[in-house]
Parts: structure tokens; sequence; C-alpha cells
């Protein structure tokens, strides 16, 4: 079970540009790739507008599972 | 490898364009931008741009764009040392159309600009890549040694016949110790921005 990215509600007014546009940040949800790169660079004013931040590893691996393509299950009844 | 680390030039092959696409100039007290830690490949690109404490929209912090004459915009950069200081002097050259009252107060703004706290600039070039010049903030903190960009040497004519140029030949330049940095973001986040 991932944690769970949580903007701050003093934050949702906030103006910051990353992954392709610029917009208050309650007005999107791409809070994923804002959290890789607040923890990528350490930068203070992208970190204190979330509330709750997984960490890096955690963020990668959600990432991952998220692009891996669903495989179709083995049943086990057509083991020969 | 034992005095120094060297690095391969192995771009991906394909073909790029030359040529300034879009640009833009800022305060660069108003915006922050953001740049992942250095690796063994070195120094990142920046990947966010924000406005800082007390920087509004509303207020006047944007990014500005301008119109230059197309094709008549160019980013060049000369680099030379002495011993081991390294220079590079960093310069925008475009053509602002038609003399006239916008173009003079145009003008005030950014000799004011120059002599006060420098000049930001992000330039998208033809090949799409995006650069930024003279920003003063990153990663929430002020750089060590900033490049202040100031317009210095521009020109100005109203042509003498009635298909010659009439309007301005704009230079911003700035010496630096290293090239500019990317802004490996997406364009539409400067435009969001103006």
């Amino acid at each position: 079970m991932f944690m769970l990215i949580k903007i701050k509600e003093s934050a949702k007014e906030k103006v910051i540009a990353y992954n392709g546009r610029a917009l208050p940040l309650g007005q999107r949800s791409d809070y994923a790739e804002l959290a890789v790169i607040a923890l990528e660079s350490g930068d203070t004013s992208l970190l204190e507008v979330f509330e709750t931040l997984p960490t890096l590893e955690e963020l990668k691996k959600q990432k991952l599972e998220q692009t891996l393509p669903d495989l179709p299950k083995i049943s086990s009844s057509n083991k020969k | 490898m034992l005095c120094t680390t060297l690095r391969p030039y192995n771009r991906t092959c394909g073909p790029t364009s030359g040529g300034v696409a879009r640009l833009w100039i800022f305060d660069a007290d108003d915006f922050n931008f953001t740049q992942a830690a250095a690796d063994p490949s070195g120094a990142k690109p920046y990947s966010a741009v924000a406005l800082r404490p007390g920087a509004t929209a509303a207020g006047g912090a944007r990014m500005f764009p301008i119109k230059f004459e197309k094709d008549e915009a160019e980013y060049t950069f000369k680099q030379s040392r002495k011993g081991c200081s390294v220079k590079y002097e960093h310069q925008l050259e475009f053509k602002l159309a038609d003399l006239s009252q916008l173009i003079t107060n145009w003008n005030a703004a950014i000799d004011a600009a120059g002599c006060c706290c420098g000049i930001g600039i992000v330039v998208q070039l033809n090949s799409g890549k995006i650069f930024v010049a003279g920003e003063k903030w990153v990663n929430s903190a002020a750089i060590d040694i900033p490049l202040e960009m100031k317009q210095d040497g521009s020109s100005g004519t109203s042509g003498k016949l009635k298909d010659d140029f009439n309007g301005e030949t704009v230079i911003i330049k700035g010496d630096h110790m290293r090239k500019l940095y990317e802004y490996s973001d997406k364009v539409q986040s400067i435009i969001d921005l103006q």
C-alpha cells in the first residue's frame, strides 16, 4: 500500500510550472510528478506544499507499477 | 581520470534546427527555478519554475514575451580564458519593428532592470530546446554568482527607403563562468506564466 500524496490546503492557489503546465495546484492532479521533482531537488519551496509525501523510492516504484501492462493470470488448472 | 573527469559528447544522431522560436524576459527576483542534484553525468537542467514569495502575477511578476521580427533573433556565446579563469560571453540579439513610444518605454524598463537587478531571459530555440539566462534563484536559494544580463550595444534606425527596416536591433548580454542551463519542461508551462 502506497502513501498518498496530499497537497496542503494553503498551497492550492500556488502556481508552479512543471509537467507541461503552470496552473494553480488546486486545479491539477499530477502531484506525483511534482513530488519527484521536489524530492530530487530538495527545493524547500516545493517540499513545503505537500502535507504527506512518500519517499522517492516509493514514488518510482509506484510509477513503474502503473506503467507495467497487466499480464493475464495463468490458471493452475492449465498446468500439465 | 587520474587528473580530471572527462565526459563523452554522444548525442543521439538526428536532425536539429537553427534560430530562435520564442523569447521571454522576466524579473530575475520574481522566479525560483528547480534543479535536481547533479549526478555523474553533470548538472541537471531546470525541471520546474514558480513565483517566489511576495511575487504575484497580478502585481506584474510574469514571463513577458518579446515579439521580435521573424527569423531575426539569435543567441550566441563566446568562451575565453586567461590561465584557469574561464569566461562565457552570452548574447541575445533580436530586431523589434517600428520606432515608437512603445519601444521607448520598453527600453526604459529594460535599462532600469539592467542597472538594478539584471534581466532574466528564457529563450526557446527552433531545435525545441529552452535555455535560461540571468536567473538568480534556484532551489529556493540565491545563486552564488549570478549571470547579470543587461542591454548593451543596441541600435536603431528609421531606414531611408519605404522598404528599409524601421526599428531597433536589441542586444542583451552578460558574462558568466559557465554555459546556460536548459529548462527541460514543455514550453507551455512558460507560456502559462505570461
